[in-house]
């Protein structure tokens, strides 16, 4: 691989980092302006993708090469969020009638021993927050890991039990979960990749 | 916490209008697909439950415990919850558009701006409630079924009143917003929406580019720097608004909280006239044809080449057949001055007696019989408090107020409930008004007349009248009485051909004989029938025997008070007239167009869109096809535009000024113009006074006349009735109305006309305006008129001639190309066919077609209340909010054909064919289908051809030429 073809994928590498930015920063309690990091994220992952598959020269019957497919699926279920998902949420106002007519008594001891334990758990997890008001934030990711995953847990019992996000069908409920995933993964291989190409770099050869 | 604000949404008093999604929209300059607020229409699968229908505004909850807050990812959170008030608020600013918060709201209640990528959702108007004023949705509600304040004293309100508010607390959220059950209880459960009502999903569906000005414009670009009140010149309730300007564009459109009837409540209608101002789809310059007629092609002119072209053309026509040979038809968009001032005066400078509006389509029928009975077309009742509002029952025939006319219906609706009072609906739908009532009463479609006849013989044979009124204010009554009780139209009698039990029918009887005022409604279900004018008189006769007429809380109330605008030019400036108008009715022009009988009319100027609304489109538009000139006059192109030769852009609403619509309570709304209208569009009675000039009218319709305020205080108030409605007066009220009549500028409104003890105006001496100044149902001058058509003066029954069952019809003697005879109820030398009543056989034309699988009944109809004819269909909202052409049909029949809902369908009748989308609703007669009006297949957004292509012209009443749009044999399959 030519050097100039490594600096395209290191360009490519930076621009990618735009999205994991855009992830960690709209958590992160930062003074930073939301909606303009979307668009960063949006310009970054679609100029990392034009540069990484410069960088890959076609080859991608590679392991790189199957990286550069979980990415072009990552950003293509993103730009489909972005314009079929967005009007299937529009779509969402006002698509559960039956929840305004009451009649739903059957759920609330379940709700209401949920939320009973979220409480009990927010004292250890946030003990000054309002269980009315809260999830977990990054910082208590990072702190505590295990308490908020209990909580999520908790969470999305809740969430189950009212049905909402059910409700609103696979597609809607999942498919931004699962492009987060997507790229993840993606930013998981690419750390390897970079790993990899720095250590034969390294032991003097060519990546 | 005491400081909770929120929103109270009562269901029983919610029509489903839509007028809180039209003002959320506009305050918040939302576009296609983006809600803060929803209206939902929803029926339970199990239609014996209550309510059987059910509207429901969906907008934030406002929870304590907010499921979409929590749900937000972001760090702050983009959502928040003010302590004190309680209000959640999304910042638009900071939002990503994950979604999140919409699909953790278990209410389903988070909107989301497609475009813009972000989440939307009601705050309770943060920057109105900052200016000191209420939430836009509870500002216009006609209803005033949305209510907002602290939440504990709107609880504590309801409480008081005994309402029941529902529990919807299921997940635990604590939601702030307090819904009122209905009445008769909520046991609704599994309730779904209409698949029309859905999301449209077709091509051709309004988007976010179609949103002119000022929607999709941010706040502070829209910002308000002036206020001027005015009126809806769209529909018979005429609306007061409050037009709101920044700089010199329109921004908002509001009610007029200062009109001390209507007090700021509005319909979706008037808000959304807001998307005619600026819409890119107006027409803007004159356009001439070429192109074959019909095909649409056209290239732009100037107005002197249009004008000049249309004045030697027409000057041709006139040299070559007659002055007669021009017709004009015009109509709700041309405005009540056009129609009754411009046009009135340029049809008797040119000469033509061929000259009619959309009234024998309409409305005809009760005219001629109120003219008859009371001798003017002035209804004599108001909705005030003191009178419409203190009836002890309302009895609704063939009268969807709730759709037709919103905020009249809502102000029923809300004395309804203050008063106990009842309400009974009489439908073969169960219209949003039979929503609102004690008891649907589904009667078969085209015998209004049987039920009226049967209810006036229980009274009259339980001696439930009002003698004293009897006696001494009815001309008639005893041989009504005779007749009546003679032909024994019992209710028995009558529940073999109305479908309505012969119990119901008694009771109905005394509901209205017994109620300390009983107003009975009627409207086009009653008129749009070839016994329009009889069953009109017939239910006159019921309100008359029973003292409801010229009392408060009482009265016969067919919508609405006719324009008593009636200007002349000097005599010595009428051109003869040789030949009798062809007929009364514009549909009966036909043979003179295609065939030049009885006389050619060889030229049309008209406005409205006679192409989807003349029934009999296709010999319509053979018809459009054989004229020499047609002049099509509209803000919108439409289907009618196609056929036209010259299609004239003109101005709108507050771009010309002038009057409202005529007002069903005798209400004259004044309008000054505001803005410019688009392009080179010009007021209707610019183009007329220019028309005028060349044809050598101009000392008439005079230069000064263009101004709207001189044509009305100089020409259209000249009358006894009128002459004290000036625009002075009108301007010096801060919401522009008085109430007709008025004699003069110093002279007092009346809210109840004709009280006992009373003296008519215009009429010295008598307390009806009519020759005896009493009502007359039978006179020898009635007697005779009726008489010189073939026809009993007397109530002798008969309905439509395709019915499912046999009874006795109307039988027209002439065709449309022959001259028949000169009509006794016309103001103007008219020809009319003449008439008999033919007695029910088997040879029948009903018993044809249903022979040859004719086995439906086909209503036509208003649509719901966001929509008004065509031209609504231009407003991207209206179409958002109605998309589809729709037919409602019983679940039983569409199970019977294999139909879903949602499905496209086709409608048949033995006049022609058309497509609709399924409706499946339980309310609705099981051997009727209902197509409303007003869709057309050139229209902005979702195109589907008229319902007209199914109605027939010739099936007319002979007295008012009303046509039967109500009653037609279909059959309907899947497509």
């Amino acid at each position: 691989m030519s050097s100039t073809l490594i600096w395209i994928g290191v360009a490519a590498a930076v621009c990618l980092l735009a999205p994991v930015a855009y992830t960690l920063l709209k958590r992160s309690a930062a003074d930073v302006q939301p909606r303009l990091w979307f668009s960063v994220h949006v310009i970054g992952s679609l100029a990392g993708v034009c540069l990484a598959i410069i960088h890959s020269g076609g080859q991608l019957l590679s392991p790189p090469g199957a990286l550069l497919v979980l990415l072009g699926a990552t950003v293509i279920l993103g730009g489909w969020i972005r314009l079929n998902g967005s009007t299937r949420f529009a779509h969402r106002m006002g698509a559960r009638p039956n929840a305004f007519l009451g009649g739903g008594l059957q759920n609330r001891q379940t709700l209401r021993k949920l939320i009973d334990d979220k409480i009990e758990l927010l004292g250890r997890l946030e003990p000054a927050a309002n269980e009315a008001l809260f999830s977990p934030q990054l910082k208590h990711w990072l702190d505590k890991p295990v308490l908020s995953a209990r909580y999520l847990r908790l969470m999305e019992k809740e969430r189950h039990v009212s049905g909402a996000r059910s409700d609103a069908g696979a597609v809607t409920a999942w498919s931004r979960r699962i492009h987060m995933v997507l790229g993840a993964l993606f930013v998981a291989g690419l750390a390897i990749h970079i790993g990899v190409a720095l250590y034969r770099i390294l032991l003097g050869g060519v990546p | 916490m005491s400081d909770r604000l929120a929103l109270r949404i009562d269901l029983e008093r919610c029509i489903g209008c839509k007028s809180c999604e039209a003002a959320c929209k506009q305050e918040h300059g939302l576009t296609p697909g983006a809600y803060r607020t929803k209206v939902l229409w929803l029926e339970d699968s199990r239609p014996e439950v209550s309510p059987p229908t059910l509207f429901l505004p969906v907008m934030c909850q406002h929870c304590e415990r907010p499921a979409c807050l929590r749900a937000c990812p972001v760090n702050p959170k983009v959502i928040s919850r003010d302590e004190e008030t309680g209000v959640v608020s999304v910042d638009q600013d900071r939002c990503t558009g994950c979604g999140e918060c919409v699909t953790a709201c278990p209410y389903g209640a988070v909107g989301f701006d497609a475009g813009e990528n972000k989440a939307v959702k009601c705050n309770l108007c943060a920057e109105r409630r900052a200016d000191g004023m209420i939430p836009a949705c509870a500002s216009v509600c006609p209803g005033k079924a949305i209510t907002f304040g602290n939440r504990r004293d709107l609880a504590h309100e309801a409480e008081a009143t005994g309402r029941e508010a529902i529990d919807h607390d299921d997940y635990l959220l604590n939601p702030g917003t307090i819904y009122l059950a209905p009445v008769g209880g909520l046991e609704t459960r599994d309730a779904h929406g209409p698949v029309i009502h859905e999301p449209a999903t077709a091509e051709g569906k309004p988007r976010r580019s179609d949103a002119e000005y000022p929607y999709g414009v941010q706040r502070q670009d829209r910002q308000i720097d002036r206020v001027v009140p005015g009126g809806c010149n769209i529909c018979f309730n005429a609306c007061t608004l409050k037009f709101h300007f920044s700089g010199e564009r329109i921004v908002r459109i509001t009610g007029n909280e200062e009109d001390p009837v209507h007090g700021g409540r509005i319909c979706p209608k008037s808000q959304m006239t807001l998307q005619a101002y600026e819409n890119k789809e107006r027409l803007r310059t004159p356009l001439r044809r070429t192109g074959k007629r019909g095909e649409g092609k056209f290239e732009p002119v100037s107005w002197d080449e249009a004008l000049d072209d249309i004045a030697a053309r027409l000057a041709g026509i006139r040299d070559e057949f007659g002055s007669e040979a021009l017709g004009i038809f015009s109509g709700t968009r041309s405005g009540i001055m056009t129609n009754r001032g411009y046009v009135r005066l340029f049809s008797q400078l040119w000469g033509t007696p061929n000259v009619e509006t959309t009234e024998t389509l309409c409305a005809s029928g009760k005219n001629v019989a109120y003219q008859l009975t009371q001798g003017s077309l002035a209804i004599a009742n108001s909705y005030t408090p003191g009178d419409i509002g203190s009836a002890e029952a309302y009895i609704y025939i063939g009268d969807n107020q709730a759709e037709t006319r919103p905020v009249h219906f809502g102000m029923v609706n809300d004395w309804r409930l203050q008063n106990k009072a009842r309400l009974i609906a009489v439908d073969p739908r169960r219209t949003v008004t039979a929503t609102k009532a004690d008891e649907w009463m589904p009667i078969r479609t085209g015998t209004d007349m049987a039920l009226g006849l049967a209810v006036a013989y229980h009274i009259l044979d339980n001696g439930l009248q009002d003698q004293a009124f009897c006696d001494n204010w009815m001309l008639g009554f005893e041989d009504w009485r005779d007749f009546i009780l003679a032909e024994k139209y019992s209710p028995d009698w009558a529940a073999a051909i109305t479908d309505i039990p012969a119990t119901k029918i008694r009771k109905l009887a005394e509901i209205i004989a017994t109620a300390n005022g009983c107003m009975i409604f009627a409207s086009r279900g009653v008129n749009q029938h070839t016994n329009s004018v009889q069953t009109n008189r017939v239910w006159m006769y019921v309100a008359a025997i029973t003292g409801n007429w010229g009392r408060k809380g009482g009265g016969f109330f067919n919508m609405s008070s006719a324009s008593l605008i009636h200007p002349n030019v000097p005599d010595n400036r009428r051109a003869p007239i040789e030949r009798p108008m062809v007929r009364r009715n514009p549909t009966g022009w036909i043979s003179a167009m295609t065939q030049g009988r009885p006389y050619p009319v060889k030229a049309l100027i008209c406005g409205n869109n006679p192409m989807a609304q003349w029934p009999a489109q296709d010999q319509a538009r053979e018809a459009f096809q054989s004229l020499e000139l047609l002049v099509h006059m509209d803000i919108f192109e439409n289907e009618t535009s196609a056929f036209a030769d010259y299609v004239l852009p003109i101005a709108n609403g507050v771009e010309r000024g002038g009057i409202s619509r005529a007002d069903e309570d005798r209400r004259i709304v004044w309008n000054d113009p505001l803005i410019k209208p688009p392009g080179e569009a010009k007021s209707d009675g610019w183009i007329w006074i220019e028309l005028g000039k060349r044809l050598g009218y101009g000392d008439v319709l005079k230069e000064a006349y263009k101004d709207p305020a001189t044509f009305w205080d100089e020409i259209c108030i000249d009358t006894e009735e009128l002459r004290g409605c000036t625009t002075r007066r009108m301007k010096a009220r801060p919401y522009r109305w008085v109430r007709a009549p008025l004699p003069s500028e110093e002279a007092e409104e009346v809210e109840t006309l004709y009280l006992e003890d009373s003296e008519a105006i215009g009429a010295p001496g008598k307390r009806f305006p009519t020759p005896s100044g009493k009502l007359e149902f039978r006179t020898p001058e009635i007697e005779n008129k009726f008489s010189k058509l073939g026809l009993p003066d007397l109530p002798q029954f008969f309905s439509e001639q395709e019915q499912l069952i046999d009874l006795p019809v109307l039988e027209l003697l002439d065709g449309d190309d022959n001259e028949g005879t000169l009509s006794p109820f016309s103001p103007a030398h008219t020809f009319v066919s003449r008439a008999q009543i033919k007695p029910p056989g088997n040879r029948s034309r009903a018993a044809e077609l249903r022979a040859a699988g004719f086995d439906m009944e086909l209503v036509t109809g208003r649509p719901p209340a966001p929509h008004f004819h065509s031209w609504t269909h231009s407003f991207w909202q209206a179409q958002e909010m109605w998309p589809h052409l729709f037919a409602q049909i019983h679940p039983n029949r569409a199970a019977a054909l294999g139909i879903s809902d949602g499905e496209k369908i086709a409608i048949e009748t033995a006049h022609g064919r058309i497509e609709a989308m399924a409706w499946i609703t339980p309310g609705i007669r099981e051997t009727s289908i209902f197509v409303p009006i007003g869709w057309g297949e050139k229209q902005r957004f979702h195109p589907w051809r008229s319902v007209n292509f199914l109605t027939d012209q010739t099936q007319r009443d002979v007295v008012s030429e009303q046509v039967n749009l109500k009653t037609l044999l279909c059959k309907v399959s899947r497509v």
